[in-house]
Formats: structure tokens, C-alpha cells, sequence
């Protein structure tokens, strides 16, 4: 038994090395940075050394395997894919950020970064209670720390001040959550719990799962910025530099979905009371989130702002995937639909709103940086290739084939439409008929860009300043969005393969990794069970 | 059969296609860069593809397939790019990677100094890259995709010169009248996805699920419907009647692209959906009917209209509508056991007419190019002396044409002469119709061999008037001659295009552009000497390419059975030949009052044939005209109600945002944290205790916010904020 232990301690710390490598990198960095003095450029070259280094030690872990109810970290497909996107998204953050803060504070600045790219990784191999809400902890904590350090504005103050507090009020609501959440089973492992649900009878407790479904989902949606927690989201991406604004679009939104994933939908999805009520909150999250996103984005001209808006509207799709998610239970086959969707749409957001921003981290007008959207008008002629990629980035959020973001929205609201037949329940069309209504109501603002940028007349004379890390960053972007678009079966066949693994909760007995055990240290808090019937 | 290693060629059959597309990528890419040198990827994109082609050849099986990538996966739809390579696609492949190669090296020449240069070629090797793709696809979607592909690839290509306003129209033409056709073949697949078990679109599947009977998969009413929508594509890109009249139009395009888009390689695209689709089509002999009328009439009538044309190109195009029905002849003969004949004849004279097409246009675009890109027959005349090597190669594809033995197209003809008179004859078709219909093809035969005739004259018509006579070439005055004016003909790029050639009208072209000629040439006279050398050894003319034809897919399940060489046919064909050669060159090969006579005497005959039966005014009339004036009407609905209404519907989630949503967000910290945690509250409640409780709940609400509402003190409202919310509006 100890040797067991010991043994899935050593191979959750294998799995858990690209964390690792990146954790240490950024104490590392931000250690040196007080005591030597380096230009930015260094840190720079470091954290990407680190990105480096992590993604060949998560390449060596590729098909490591452990048992996932003795193991905090899991190496399942959706942990490796994610954890590759993440850190391949990584690169890109790092190449728009190459530039942006002083080098005095630069150890700093990409040590954080560095965390942040760790964090996130940690929510997508967690598979324990603690253990995810310490990931998303650290996404939160470095990005306070990113908001403030890169410039000390009045604006980047208030940014700051607005996403600190909101952020540790929202952290709150989620350690509530994950606290009953963890009640629920008495097991903090996340995996065992989803499968202890529907095998013990008495459980689970309704009342006290609803109670974690409503805490835990609010939590999660802050860091996506989903409504009622979305407030923030415009604020602070237009107060804060650019590069953080991209960095919150994705980071927070990525983690959040794949937190709700991993704690939420797999477990509720086993239990009809729960999935049913966990699917109308999900539903009325998404249509409200869709909806809000949208429709306050068509009176933006602020880019930025317009671009926070953009993000909640599509965290509102997402949500379909999530209301999917809940609703696939565990005898169909089509149970990994929601989460497929999700994945895929997360790959194609990633690129597309990081391009996005990318092209304004670049544009310059003169010495100023592009703010709003009329200063866009005329780029098409003057900045071709800025341009260019601008749009495709934007035709892609705002849904058009052949680019990716066209089947992000495809698979979404496939999925829905499949639990539609599945469920025998309109609420699933009617929510697809929202989320297409919303794209319509979306593509005004995404195209009215690119009509400006290819119809209008150029104002002021513009420049791409943003150096080659930028432009590196944004060609992949676009050229990704064009090219996966094209041939997106990898990306899907990826998404499927994480979700279905995501969703299997092997038999105990079988799962053990050395011939001779014994059930694993995880069920023994099968022991929980009656204090838990008890309540 | 799932995919095997079938060697390296067929293992790597996406190679055919790439080839020529990176070729057209990097021509359009450096194009600027490489200029003059353009065509050095594409053709050697194009060489290489052929090479991989005959790579296959070997290969070739029923069965053999190769998953180059998955293109789409997602639930219930399933879309590999799967590449079959089978008897029907190498043979398709090897012919269009042949004859493009030799054209696009006759562009070399044809095209040198046109300011469109790099375009021209990188477009030439996008079109290689569709028509490969499209045989080689394994499912009619793909297909459809690479469709679409070569019919853009068309359009660009006819309109090359876009600033003449002729070569705008004539691509505009072109490609509406075959969105007409692909309108037809989109619906079939629509179709067929929803009749298919697991809307599988791959031949394989489709076929046998056809065939099907026990139980049956697709109803025969859809398999009728669904042949039928076929053949409604096909006759757009294939130009049949109804929709033929882009293809004359279409030769406003550089001379290569109408010998090789417009008359070996796109037309055929037609042919071969529905060769490949026989294995369905022949379950529904009512419409085989269909196909074989339409082929029958659009031959017929095409070729009363190359009668009495003068432009040289725009014969060899209504010959070529000509000779496309006939494949779809031969085609719609194929029911019961005629069907494996049927289809062998219909696509070996696909295949001959290719080699023998594309030569007589790369020889009349020599010839107009030796003319000042005059091409006008009445304005030139025995240039026997003055280009022997487009004489002598034109003779060869003209004799090829007119099916005269041994060269190719006698034999193909013969096929397809003999599978309608086997069909004709035999007496099993009436049972398997249901009905007394098999007199058409006693019809079809003959007014086939009464086309052949009229072949023959044309063919020989063109010839003579080109060739023979005296000496006459177009005046350097008439301004009409490129280099001299720019008021007609080629605009100014095409002027210059043949800049340095036109200073002396009437030499013979550069061996750039004569090579190919003798090649396709060799061609014509090689493939009729294999099907006289093989005959005795392999018990036919056309046994050599049956048997490779038979490792098509599903091909064993077309009905056959021994048809004998027939010496009837054999000899009334070459009689229709000799007698139309003959009558031609009375006519015509001298300078004789004859044809002028033949004029008159045939009077409105003669206007309707010279006015393409005035089928152009009469589409006029009946389609373009209503069409227009509901264009009209739609525009105005467009731009007086929709517009309107889609302006008003988009004014309300705007007005919606600002007067409510916007308000929300007024840059306070202390709001922005009390609205979420009331909203969660709310939830809360709905969720815990159901909608019931949420009546309560706003109650309370209404209090808060009647509270919220009163006159804030200044502590608040004056929080310092510097980021303008959208509350502050």
C-alpha cells in the first residue's frame, strides 16, 4: 500500500513536470531579478526558455498514465491537449508581451507570466477539490500582479483596483462552492467522486449539490466573465494594457471552462435531479451571457472594450457547451458532445482573440497605440498585412467559413442540437436559436471593422510597431485560424479524444497501475459514505 | 476496404494534385519575381503529376483507396479525403496531367510577353489541381468541392483578358449558366445524404446501397431523381443541351485554356460523373433515355451549327458540344447488358477526343497566332505552304476527328456507334424498359451516323478554308490584326503579348508551341495503332482499354455481354467520313461558286444554323428577360423593405443595450459587486427552491432596489474613476 502511494506520488510528480519546470523558472526569475540587473530582452528570451523546456517535458510525459483515484494530477488526454495549448498559447502571449514592461520590473513581469502559463496548466491536469482551486489561485494572483506591474497609470490603477477585488470575491464564492462540493462525497478526488455518484444509493445529497452547483459555478464564472459575474470584464480590459487584456480573454476563460468541466459537469451529469436543475442554470447563464455580450458590444468604439464584450459574448457560447455537458448523461454515447465543443471552440478563441489583440498591441498611430475603432479606417491599404490578419481573426470570431471560429460555433451548436434529439427537450433548440441569433447580432460589430479597415478612408498615417515577436505572434494566429480552418479534423479529433477521456471513470480495480493492489488510497473515503447518508 | 499499402504511388496520390497546385502557388506568389520564368513551376508541377499518374496506372484496382487526411469528422458527418484509384480515375488522371502539360508548355509560346503572364499559369495550375482532385475524390462531396473548383478556375480563364468587355461577358456566362448545372448536383448530393445509411457520400457506399434489395436502402423513385439531378450537372459543365450555350462563348479565352479546360479536360467532368455514377444510373434505363437523347440532340444540332461558322475556334467549339454528346450517347445506351460497352466507348472517346481536341485548338491557336490573332477563315487561306507543321497536325487531329481508320477517334467512334446499335438491336432493352421505347435508339443510331457525316464536313470545311486555295492572308491594314490596332481583337496585353511575332504576319509558330502539336499529333496516330496492333492478340480494337477500364469500381456490376466487332458500323461510319471529307472539298478546296449556291438554295437554313438557331435569343427571351425584371423588382423590395426592416430590426438591440444593459455597467466597483452577488442570490433560490420562490425573492429585490434608488450620497457617486463605463453615456 505505501509502495503504492509512494508510487502514484512519483508518477503524479513526472506528470506534473512542465508545472514544475515553469513554477521554478518564475521563482527563479523573480528571484534574480531584484539582485541583477538585465534588460527586459533577457527575461524575455528566459521565460521563453521556459515555455521551452516545459513543452519537452509534457512532449516526454505523452501517454503517461496514472490511476486517476490515487492521483491529484492526471495525464488523460484533455490534460495533455489542454496543456498544449496552453502552453503553444503560451509562446504567443509571450511574443505580444515581449516588449511591454520597463526592464527594471521586467524579472517580475515574465516571472508572473510564467506562473500565470503554470496555473493554468495545473487547472487542466487537476484532479482534486484543492488542487484545482490552488491552479486557479494561480492564474489569479500572478495576473494581480501583471495588472499593476507593467504600467502605473491612473487607468491601470483603477484596472487593478476592479479586478483585485472583484477577483478575491469571486475566488470566495468558489472556495464555498468547493467546500460543499467536497461534502457532497467526502472524496476530493474528482474523478472518484463522479464515480461514486450515481454507484452509492442515498446520494448524492440534492440540496447540499445544488448549493456547490450555484457556488462553484459563479466562481468559475467571473474567471470567464460570464453574467452575473461579467462587470469587470470591460473595465478592466480597457483600463489595463493591452497585453493583459489579452492575456484575461483567454487565461481566466480557458481555466474557468475547463475547471467547470472537470469539477462540475462530469460529476452532475451522472445524477439526473442534479444535471436537470445544473442545466437551467447553465442555460440561463449562456442565453444571458450571449445575449448581454452582443448586444453592449454593438455601442462600443473603444476596441478594447469592444473586444471585453466580444469575450463575454463568446463565453456566452461556451456556456451552451457546458448546458450540454450537463445534460449528456452517462449512459449515451454521445456524452462527451458538450465538452468536445468546448474544447475545440476554446482552441479557435484562443487564436482568434489573441490575433486580434495582437494587431492592436502593434498598430501605432504616430507614437500612440490604436483605441478605438474609426482609427482603424483605411488599414486595409495602408497595413496590408496588419490588416489582413486583423480580419481574418475577426471574420473567424464572428463565425465565417471556412475559419476556425466558424466550427467552434458549428460543433456548439451541433452538440446542443444533438442533446436536443437526445433529451427530447426544446430547450436545447431554443438555446441554439439564441446562440445563432446572437452570431448574427455579433457579426455587426466584428464586420463593421473590417469594413472600416477596407472601405473607409485612411486617417492618420499608421505604423506596425510591435517588433518581430509580435508579428510572429499574430502571423500564427491568423495563419493557424486559416490553415486549422481548413483542416480541422486534427483539432477535433483531439477535442473528442480529451472529452470522451475526460469522461471515463474506469472500474477501481482495474486501473492500478502495480499488479498487486488493492483499492487505491481514493476509495477509502468510500468510508464517508454513510456520514455523508447520515446528513 | 480499408486503406492498405498499395505501393508508394498509390500511397501517395495526394502528390497529383499538389504537384500542380504548389506550382500555382509559387507562380502566384513570386509571379512578380519571376515574371517571364512563371511557367517553370507549373509546368513542372503538372510534369511531375503525370509522372505520379503513371505511377498509379500499375496500381489501379476496384478497390484501392488512400486516406490522404480526414478532412471532416464530427458526429453523423464524415468526410476523409479519399482518393480512389481505380481503372476510370488513373486512366482520367493521366490523361488530363498529359494534355495539360503539353498545353501549358504551348502557353510558353502562345502567351510569352502578356502582362498576365504568372496569372495565367498559376491559374492553369489551379485548374490542373481541381480536375485531378476532382476524379480522384473518392465521395461526391469532395467531388462537388473540386466541381466548384474547376468551374471558378473556368470563369477566371475565360475571362483572362478582362478588360475586353466580350471576355467579361462570355466568364460571366459561363459561370452562371453551369451554377444552373451545379444547382442541380448540390441537390442530388443533398439527396442523397439523406437517403444514405449513415449519410455516407463515398461511391463505394452509394452504389451498393443502390443496389441494394433486400431490404431496399434507397428507394428506385430516388435513385431516378437523383440520376437525374446528376445528369442535370453534368449537362451544364458538359455543355448539353439545355445548357450549352457557354461553351461557344467561352472561347473568348487564350487559346490554351479553350484546348484544354474547354475541349480536353473540364467539359469531360460531366462524362465522367456519370461514368462513375453508371453503377447507379444504370438501375434507372428511363433516364439512360433521358441522357441518350440529350446527347443525341445536342450533337446533332451542334453540328448543324459548326456548319456554317467562320470563326475557326468556334466550330472545334460546337464540335466539341458535338462530341460530348456523343459520349453521353454511348452513355445513355448503356442499359442492361450493353452498359460495360457503353461506358468503355464513351470513355475511350473521352480519351481519344482529348488528344485529338486539344490539338486542332492548339493548332488553330498557332494559326491565329501566325494571323495577328485573326481568326476569321474568310480573312485567311492556304497556309498550307506557309505552316506545314500546323498543317500537317491539324490533318491529323481533323482526320482523328472525322474517324476515319486507323486513327483514334475511328475507333472510338466505332464503340460508341457499336453500343448504340447493340442496344438498338437487342430485344431484352424493351423488356427491361417496360415499355416500347427501344425505337429510340434505332433514332439515336442513325441521326448519330447522319452527326458523323456532318463531322466530316465541317472538320474538312475547316481545313480547306484554312489550308487550301490560294494564298491569302489578313491585310496589315485590316484592323482587325493585333500589333497593328488596338481598337479590336486582344486588348492592349494581348497586343504585346505577341508583340514580337506580329511585325510579319504568317510564319510558322516557335517550336515551343509546334512541339506539343506533334506530340498530340503522335498521340492520335499511337492510340490507333494500338488498337489495330492489339486486336488480333486481345480479340477486339478497344480490348486494351476495357481492360483497364475493368478495374473500375462496382464496374462488374454493369451488365455485359459480347458484342463483335461490327463490320456494318465499321464501314458506314468510314463511308459518312469519306463522303463529308469529299463534298467539303468540292466546296471548298478551291475557290468555287458552290457554297454561295448552297447558300441560297437553303436560305433561312442556312441564317438559323449561321445564328446558332437563335437558341442565345431565345434563352433571351424566355429566361434572361423574366429573370432580369424579377431581379429588378427584388431590388427594389431589397433595398425599399428589407433593408429597411433589417436597419429597424438591428436599431433594437442597440436601443435595448443602451437604455438597459449599458446602465448596468456604470464603472462602480461597490454596484458591479452587489449586482453579482444579488444575481447569484437569485439563482440561488431559483435553483434551491424553484420558480415559485423567485416571486418572493422580487419582492425583496423591489425594496433593495427602491432603496438603490434614492439620492446616492457623494461618497459614492464620486468615486474617482478615470475609465469611462458605458453607464456614462
Amino acid at each position: 500500500m505505501a509502495t503504492n502511494s509512494y508510487e502514484a506520488v512519483i508518477r503524479t510528480a513526472a506528470i506534473l513536470a512542465p508545472e514544475l519546470i515553469l513554477l521554478l523558472s518564475a521563482v527563479a526569475m523573480m528571484t534574480l531579478s531584484a539582485f541583477i540587473s538585465q534588460p527586459r530582452r533577457f527575461w524575455c528570451r528566459m521565460a521563453t526558455w521556459a515555455l521551452l523546456a516545459s513543452t519537452a517535458a509534457l512532449l516526454w510525459n505523452a501517454g503517461r498514465h496514472t490511476d486517476v483515484y490515487a492521483s491529484v494530477a492526471i495525464n488523460d488526454a484533455m490534460s495533455f491537449w489542454s496543456r498544449l495549448v496552453l502552453l503553444l498559447t503560451g509562446f504567443i502571449v509571450i511574443g505580444l508581451a515581449h516588449d511591454e514592461p520597463s526592464d527594471d520590473r521586467a524579472g517580475e513581469f515574465f516571472g508572473a507570466l510564467v506562473m500565470v502559463n503554470a496555473g493554468a496548466m495545473l487547472v487542466a491536469a487537476a484532479n482534486d477539490v484543492v488542487f484545482l482551486f490552488v491552479g486557479l489561485e494561480l492564474v489569479s494572483i500572478p495576473t494581480y500582479l501583471l495588472l499593476y506591474l507593467s504600467r502605473r497609470t491612473p487607468s491601470t490603477q483603477e484596472a487593478a483596483t476592479k479586478y483585485f477585488y472583484l477577483s478575491i470575491f469571486a475566488s470566495g464564492l468558489l472556495l464555498f462552492g468547493l467546500a460543499y462540493l467536497y461534502g457532497l462525497t467526502g472524496v476530493g478526488n474528482l474523478k472518484a467522486a463522479s464515480y461514486l455518484i450515481p454507484k452509492v444509493p442515498g446520494m448524492p445529497n440534492v440540496g447540499l449539490g445544488l448549493v456547490a452547483l450555484v457556488f462553484v459555478m459563479a466562481g468559475l464564472c467571473f474567471r470567464v466573465a460570464a453574467v452575473p459575474l461579467h462587470f469587470y470584464a470591460p473595465d478592466v480590459y480597457q483600463g489595463s494594457p493591452t497585453v493583459i487584456a489579452a492575456l484575461l480573454s483567454w487565461v481566466p476563460k480557458a481555466v474557468g471552462f475547463l475547471a467547470m468541466l472537470r469539477a462540475l459537469t462530469f460529476m452532475f451529469s451522472t445524477s439526473i435531479e442534479l444535471s436537470q436543475k445544473a442545466v437551467m442554470l447553465c442555460w440561463v447563464i449562456a442565453a444571458a451571457t450571449m445575449t448581454l455580450g452582443n448586444f453592449v458590444a454593438l455601442l462600443q468604439e473603444n476596441l478594447k472594450r469592444l473586444l471585453a464584450y466580444s469575450s463575454i459574448a463568446h463565453a456566452g457560447y461556451l456556456m451552451i457547451g457546458v448546458t450540454v455537458a450537463f445534460a449528456n448523461g452517462e449512459q449515451r454515447t454521445e456524452l462527451y458532445h458538450g465538452a468536445e465543443g468546448i474544447l475545440f471552440y476554446l482552441v479557435a478563441y484562443s487564436l482568434m482573440t489573441l490575433g486580434a489583440f495582437g494587431v492592436i498591441i502593434g498598430l501605432r498611430l504616430g507614437d500612440r497605440r490604436v483605441e478605438t475603432v474609426r482609427q482603424l479606417s483605411g488599414m486595409g491599404w495602408t497595413q496590408p498585412w496588419p490588416a489582413a490578419a486583423l480580419a481574418v481573426c475577426l471574420l473567424s470570431l464572428s463565425g465565417i467559413p471556412p475559419l476556425l471560429g466558424f466550427w467552434g460555433k458549428f460543433e456548439i451548436f451541433a452538440s446542443a442540437l444533438a442533446a436536443q434529439d437526445l433529451e427530447q427537450s426544446w430547450n436545447f433548440m431554443i438555446l441554439a436559436v439564441i446562440g445563432v441569433l446572437n452570431a448574427a447580432v455579433g457579426a455587426y460589430y466584428y464586420l463593421r471593422i473590417v469594413v472600416l479597415m477596407y472601405l473607409a478612408p485612411a486617417g492618420e498615417e499608421s505604423r506596425f510597431g510591435g517588433g518581430w515577436p509580435v508579428a510572429a505572434s499574430v502571423a500564427a494566429c491568423a495563419g493557424l485560424t486559416v490553415l486549422l480552418g481548413v483542416f480541422w479534423g486534427p483539432v477535433a479529433n483531439a477535442a473528442r479524444e480529451a472529452a470522451r477521456d475526460a469522461a471515463t471513470r474506469p472500474i477501481p480495480a482495474t486501473v492500478n497501475t502495480t499488479p498487486v493492489v488493492i483499492p487505491v488510497a481514493a476509495v477509502a473515503p468510500a468510508g464517508a459514505v454513510p456520514s455523508a447518508k447520515t446528513k | 476496404m480499408p486503406t492498405t499499402d498499395h505501393g508508394f504511388f498509390v500511397n501517395n496520390a495526394w502528390l497529383i494534385p499538389f504537384f500542380p497546385l504548389l506550382g500555382a502557388l509559387i507562380a502566384a506568389a513570386a509571379g512578380r519575381q519571376l515574371r517571364g520564368l512563371a511557367h517553370i513551376p507549373v509546368v513542372a508541377g503538372i510534369g511531375l503529376a503525370f509522372l505520379v499518374s503513371l505511377g498509379t496506372f500499375a496500381s489501379a484496382g476496384p478497390e484501392v483507396t488512400a486516406v490522404a487526411s480526414n478532412w471532416m469528422t464530427f458526429s453523423g458527418l464524415d468526410v476523409p479525403i479519399e482518393m480512389r484509384v481505380d481503372g476510370l480515375s488513373t486512366m482520367m488522371m493521366s490523361m488530363v496531367t498529359f494534355v495539360s502539360c503539353l498545353v501549358a508548355i504551348f502557353a510558353i509560346g502562345y502567351m510569352s510577353g502578356d502582362p498576365g503572364y504568372p496569372r495565367f499559369f498559376a491559374l492553369i495550375g489551379l485548374f490542373v489541381f481541381s480536375m485531378t482532385g476532382l476524379v480522384l475524390s473518392n465521395n461526391y462531396l469532395l467531388t462537388y468541392v473540386f466541381w466548384e473548383g474547376v468551374g471558378a478556375c473556368s470563369y477566371l480563364l475565360i475571362g483572362f483578358w478582362y478588360a475586353r468587355p466580350s471576355a467579361a461577358a462570355a466568364a460571366m456566362k459561363a459561370f452562371l449558366v453551369n451554377r444552373v448545372g451545379d444547382f442541380g448536383f448540390a441537390i442530388a448530393i443533398f439527396w442523397l445524404w439523406t437517403v444514405m445509411p449513415g449519410h455516407d457520400l463515398s461511391y463505394g457506399a452509394v452504389f451498393e446501397a443502390a443496389r441494394a434489395t433486400d431490404p431496399v436502402i434507397i428507394q428506385h423513385s430516388a435513385i431516378v431523381g437523383i440520376s437525374l439531378l446528376f445528369f442535370w450537372g453534368a449537362t451544364a459543365k458538359s455543355a448539353q443541351i439545355p445548357l450549352y450555350t457557354w461553351l461557344p462563348d467561352a472561347m473568348e479565352g487564350p487559346t490554351p485554356v479553350s484546348a484544354l479546360i474547354h475541349a480536353a479536360t473540364m467539359v469531360t467532368a460531366g462524362v465522367y460523373l456519370i461514368a462513375r455514377s453508371m453503377p447507379m444510373i444504370s438501375l434507372a434505363p428511363g433516364v439512360q433515355i433521358v441522357i441518350a437523347v440529350t446527347g443525341c440532340l445536342t450533337a446533332l444540332l451542334s453540328a448543324a451549327i459548326a456548319l456554317t461558322q467562320f470563326d475557326l475556334k468556334r466550330v472545334m467549339a460546337y464540335s466539341t458540344v458535338s462530341q460530348l454528346g456523343y459520349m453521353f450517347m454511348a452513355l445513355g445506351s448503356g442499359v442492361g447488358d450493353v452498359a460495360q460497352l457503353a461506358v468503355v466507348a464513351a470513355m475511350f472517346h473521352l480519351f481519344t477526343h482529348a488528344f485529338f481536341k486539344a490539338l486542332l485548338f492548339l493548332a488553330s491557336g498557332s494559326v491565329m497566332h501566325a494571323m495577328g490573332d485573326v481568326i476569321d477563315m474568310r480573312r485567311f487561306g492556304g497556309l498550307r505552304n506557309r505552316m506545314p507543321v500546323t498543317y500537317w497536325t491539324f490533318a491529323v487531329g481533323a482526320v482523328g476527328l472525322i474517324a476515319l481508320p486507323p486513327f483514334s477517334g475511328f475507333f472510338s467512334k466505332d464503340e460508341i456507334l457499336g453500343a448504340i446499335g447493340a442496344v438498338a438491336g437487342a430485344t431484352h432493352v424493351a423488356r427491361e424498359l417496360h415499355l416500347s421505347w427501344s425505337w429510340v435508339y434505332n433514332v439515336i443510331y442513325l441521326l448519330a451516323i447522319l452527326t458523323a457525316f456532318l463531322t466530316a464536313f465541317y472538320t474538312s470545311r475547316a481545313f480547306f478554308m484554312t489550308f487550301w486555295g490560294p494564298e491569302k492572308l489578313p491585310s496589315p491594314d485590316d484592323p482587325e490584326v493585333a500589333g497593328m490596332a488596338d481598337a479590336h481583337g486582344h486588348d492592349a496585353h494581348s497586343a504585346d503579348a505577341h508583340g514580337h511575332g506580329h511585325h510579319e504576319i504568317g510564319h510558322e509558330s516557335p517550336l515551343v508551341m509546334t512541339v506539343p502539336l506533334m506530340i498530340l499529333a503522335g498521340c492520335t496516330v499511337l492510340i490507333g495503332f494500338i488498337c489495330l496492333l492489339t486486336w488480333p492478340v486481345a480479340g477486339g480494337p478497344v480490348e486494351w482499354f476495357d481492360r483497364h477500364m475493368e478495374k473500375t469500381l462496382a464496374f462488374e456490376t454493369l451488365g455485359t455481354a459480347e458484342h463483335g466487332f461490327s463490320i456494318v458500323t465499321a464501314l458506314l461510319g468510314t463511308a459518312v467520313g469519306v463522303g463529308g471529307i469529299w463534298l467539303a472539298y468540292v466546296m471548298y478546296g478551291k475557290p468555287s461558286p458552290l457554297p454561295g449556291r448552297v447558300r441560297a438554295a437553303s436560305g433561312p437554313l442556312y441564317q438559323a444554323s449561321l445564328n446558332k438557331f437563335y437558341v442565345d435569343e431565345i434563352y433571351g427571351i424566355l429566361v434572361v428577360g423574366p429573370l432580369r425584371a424579377i431581379a429588378w423588382l427584388s431590388g427594389i423590395f431589397d433595398d425599399y423593405v428589407v433593408d429597411r426592416l433589417v436597419t429597424g430590426i438591428a436599431l433594437i438591440p442597440r436601443a435595448i443595450a443602451r437604455a438597459r444593459l449599458a446602465a448596468t455597467q456604470n464603472g462602480l466597483i461597490q454596484h458591479y459587486a452587489a449586482g453579482s452577488a444579488i444575481s447569484v442570490a437569485l439563482l440561488l433560490v431559483v435553483i434551491v427552491f424553484g420558480i415559485g420562490a423567485l416571486a418572493v425573492v422580487l419582492g425583496v429585490l423591489a425594496i433593495l432596489l427602491y432603496i438603490g434608488s434614492r439620492p446616492r450620497s457623494a461618497a459614492v457617486t464620486t468615486a474617482p474613476r478615470v475609465i469611462k463605463a458605458d453607464g456614462d453615456i
